[in-house]
């Protein structure tokens, strides 16, 4: 069979790849994070396991659906890059078969993450109180979800060539999948419930609601299975879920035949079509102000060369203007709703974070383009010196993002102080420093780590997750050590900012001792 | 008082770097005059890209010193930066700027006024024979242009010594021999070149001087004529007579002079005892001894046969 090379050479390449075993060891970690603070919070007492697995399935759910679309984005892409695609298919390969085979091979490794939080999984079964439909519900729900979200990585990556755009569309794709999969889910799920008689559809206010009701149902987000099992009989829900999980079976078959009708017609690179060249012109090319335009990106070229890299393609300026945009326009919709003044602090809070993962994945992905192509040992030996990369760097994404963060953070405090909020005050403190640091730790990573998914997670992981989870730790250590009450600070922002400042301060240090030393990885280069 | 000497463009006293426990370079004393076009040869993995990138600032010896125009690497990296150009082994473009756009982002890197940019960039385009694909994408040019576009980028701040590793590497014979005219133009404006490149044919007739390097150390370094003659120890003359070959050979054979005689394909292949010998000698011999003369030819040791004696351990 001539997929069996491929899937061997993919499987053979991951095996040789450390990230492989450092992602496993994450999720594991992240797993192990979220029993300790399940038990800091509600102790380990018996029977409540059920309250545990819970927790445990949406954290593994939510990892399955960043991880996996993040992992799976590049395969195709990455060979048409290198110029391995052709050489494929100069072999017997079709593009289904070599579609099928990365499938085949991603979709075994994310089994393998799956099979390594196994372990894991058995605590709360030890504890007591996890029925074995709850079980299986949750193994149909992740099952679904590694079918959607590799569809999606699939489906990215046969469409892009650039690995940015790859991994970028794959977010897109897998947010959008999660929705409708979400969907699928309520559909086949909720009559059920109608049935019974208890009309639970009914009672959604509005369709917003009802999608977060059913995403919340997938994830299994505060009982929602334990809740639905008491309400209906569990086989016909199993049988649902079942169906489900087929259904997405079959999703990702179709998404693996149209990935390869793509693959077969673009893996000769061609120059690009006159649609693409009129799409090109007419919308990603400025119309207005076009002098102003072009002087205000001399004057950046002339202040901040380096950071000007990042603003000069207009895919650079509609992150910056697109978030700006968004902010405006979710503002100006939901400052007419009359419930708003109930939930702002959420929705401001919600889009803080989609903001930061964004700074994070921009700054992660920052000298990723100057390693691979060999432009980084340029730069280093002109006369900027690696103070000024670094700063001009910094500045650049700060530029970039700070029309949004300001936008944000100014109309977020203004109601802080109108409704004397002074829980938001600590959160838009915590986020304004987020917007400072995370491009110092994110541009660290980016320099350190050799692929962006491992420097975007690791950003992630020590530029927002550590710093929450640090007081907690500081806490329980402090209580274990003295006779004080313990009091869990999950997320406390005050000392998770001072943490923020501390890991930023390091990284800084670290990054400019690795530059310096020339201690990073450059790729393979020659064109 | 006689003036002083003038000041290398580049002067390396014991450099040395490691990675880890292997040598990359061990202990280079190089010099480099300026005007020089020098070739630097050697086998992949002698040490070339090391020492070139040592030069250019990216990399810190690990003993040693170098200098370049005065300027020590280490500690005056600043203005070594402002007076070399590197070009290294690679493209280093951003496929999806303007060939302009890619130079202007240089030209502000090396803090070109504004004013005088724009001149410059046509300039160093005019030079390397661009100006025609100066709005073009760099991702759409040729393997050619891209490499002269690289050459461009190192002209942009005018640099005195440009270091250039394998700058025609991957070249069809035309854009080879295109670069090399540049780069015998740029000699002739004042610049210090040097060159490492695998095609040694081209060194030969572009480079004043030369260095080679194995494993890490330097094994001659100087003019191109110098190292024939340096290697062409037992040089060998093709002779060819009408006459009785065996007797031609037994009056060769008695000379102390010619240190080895014999017959190969119908010729007599004459190695001369010292490098320093006069190969009419050979003709005289003959002549005297009576025999008839038809071709005498000494072999020509190109840069290519020292090249391969060197790396095979010759000379060591």
């Amino acid at each position: 069979m001539t997929l069996l090379p491929v899937i061997e050479r993919e499987l053979r390449a991951s095996a040789r790849h450390p990230f492989t075993y450092y992602l496993r060891t994450l999720v594991v970690a992240a797993l192990l994070l979220a029993c300790f603070i399940f038990g800091m919070e509600h102790g380990f007492g018996s029977n409540r396991g059920g309250a545990l697995f819970r927790s445990l399935h949406s954290t593994l759910f939510l990892a399955i659906w960043v991880l996996v679309p993040l992992l799976t984005a590049d395969c195709i892409s990455r060979e048409r890059r290198e110029g391995t695609l052709g050489l494929l298919f100069l072999t017997q390969l079709k593009g289904n078969g070599i579609v099928v085979a990365k499938g085949l091979a991603h979709g075994l490794r994310a089994l393998t993450l799956w099979v390594a939080v196994l372990p894991v999984l058995t605590i709360p079964f030890l504890m007591g109180g996890v029925g074995w439909n709850e079980a299986a519900l949750s193994v149909l729900a992740n099952f679904s979800s590694i079918c959607w979200a590799l569809a999606a990585g699939l489906l990215a990556s046969a469409w892009s060539k650039n690995w940015s755009r790859a991994l970028l569309t794959a977010v897109l794709l897998a947010f959008c999948f999660l929705l409708v999969s979400a969907t699928v889910t309520g559909v086949a799920c909720l009559p059920l419930f109608n049935r019974m008689g208890m009309g639970l559809a009914t009672r959604f206010s509005s369709s917003l609601f009802a999608m977060l009701t059913v995403l919340g149902f997938s994830a299994n987000w505060r009982g929602a299975w334990s809740a639905s099992i008491r309400l209906a009989p569990s086989s016909p829900l199993l049988w649902a879920m079942g169906m489900v999980a087929l259904l997405s079976l079959l999703v990702l078959v179709g998404a693996i035949a149209i990935a390869g009708l793509k693959t077969q017609r673009v893996w000769r690179d061609e120059p690009p079509s006159q649609r693409q060249l009129w799409w090109h012109a007419t919308f990603c090319t400025p119309v207005l102000w076009v002098a102003f335009l072009r002087r205000w990106m001399r004057w950046k070229l002339e202040h901040n060369p380096i950071g000007w890299l990042g603003q000069r393609s207009w895919s650079g300026r509609l992150v910056t203007w697109g978030w700006f945009a968004v902010i405006v326009s979710l503002y100006s919709a939901v400052l007419t709703d009359r419930d708003f003044f109930q939930s702002y602090s959420g929705m401001q809070r919600g889009i803080a974070w989609l903001l930061a993962i964004t700074v994070g994945m921009s700054a992660a992905g920052s000298f990723q383009r100057e390693r691979e192509t060999g432009l980084l040992e340029l730069l280093l030996v002109s006369p900027l010196g690696e103070t000024a990369i670094i700063s001009g760097r910094l500045r650049g994404l700060w530029g970039q993002f700070l029309p949004a963060v300001a936008l944000l953070l100014v109309i977020w405090a203004y109601f802080t102080s109108l409704l004397n909020n002074s829980a938001d005050g600590e959160a838009i403190l915590f986020h304004a420093v987020t917007f400072l640091t995370l491009p110092v730790i994110g541009l660290y990573f980016s320099l350190r780590c050799r692929n962006f998914i491992s420097a975007f997670l690791s950003t992630l992981a020590v530029g927002l997750f550590a710093p929450m989870a640090s007081p907690v730790l500081l806490s329980f250590l402090w209580w274990l050590y003295s006779d004080a009450n313990y009091s869990p600070q999950m997320g406390a922002s005050l000392p998770a900012a001072l943490c923020e400042i501390f890991f930023a301060a390091v990284c800084l240090h670290r990054l400019h001792r690795r530059l310096t030393r020339r201690a990073f990885v450059m790729e393979e280069r020659r064109s | 008082m006689p003036p002083p000497p003038p000041l290398p463009a580049v002067q390396t006293f014991g450099l040395t770097r490691m990675y880890g426990h292997i040598a990359a370079l061990s202990g280079l004393d190089l010099t480099v005059n300026k005007g020089d076009l020098f070739g630097f040869i050697g086998s992949n993995g002698a040490g070339k890209t090391t020492t070139l990138r040592i030069l250019a600032t990216f990399l810190a010896p690990s003993a040693g010193t170098a200098q370049i125009l005065g300027h020590d690497v280490l500690r005056d990296a600043d203005a070594v930066r402002h007076v070399i150009g590197y070009m290294p082994d690679f493209f280093g473009v951003y496929k999806d700027m303007e060939v302009t756009e890619y130079l202007d982002f240089f030209g502000a890197c090396y803090k070109i006024p504004t004013a005088q940019r724009e001149k410059t960039v046509n300039d160093v385009l005019e030079l390397v024979g661009l100006s025609e694909k100066r709005g073009s994408l760099i991702g759409a040019l040729s393997r050619g242009m891209q490499q002269r576009l690289g050459l461009a980028r190192v002209l942009i701040h005018d640099p005195q010594l440009l270091l250039l590793d394998e700058p025609a590497s991957g070249l069809d014979p035309r854009a080879r021999i295109e670069m090399m005219a540049i780069l015998q133009e740029l000699q002739r404006l004042g610049k210090t070149i040097i060159i490492s490149s695998h095609i040694l044919s081209e060194l030969q007739t572009l480079c004043n001087r030369v260095a080679i390097i194995e494993k890490g150390r330097l094994i001659y370094s100087g003019p191109v004529q110098g190292v024939r003659d340096q290697m062409a120890q037992g040089r060998v003359v093709w002779v060819r007579v009408s006459s009785d070959q065996a007797q031609a050979i037994e009056l060769l054979k008695v000379q102390p002079e010619i240190a080895e005689v014999g017959a190969v394909d119908g010729k007599i292949k004459v190695t001369l005892a010292n490098h320093d010998t006069d190969h009419s000698i050979v003709a005289d011999i003959l002549v005297r001894g009576g025999a008839k003369l038809i071709e005498l030819r000494e072999d020509e040791v190109g840069l290519e046969e020292v090249f391969m004696r060197v790396t095979r351990g010759e000379t060591q």
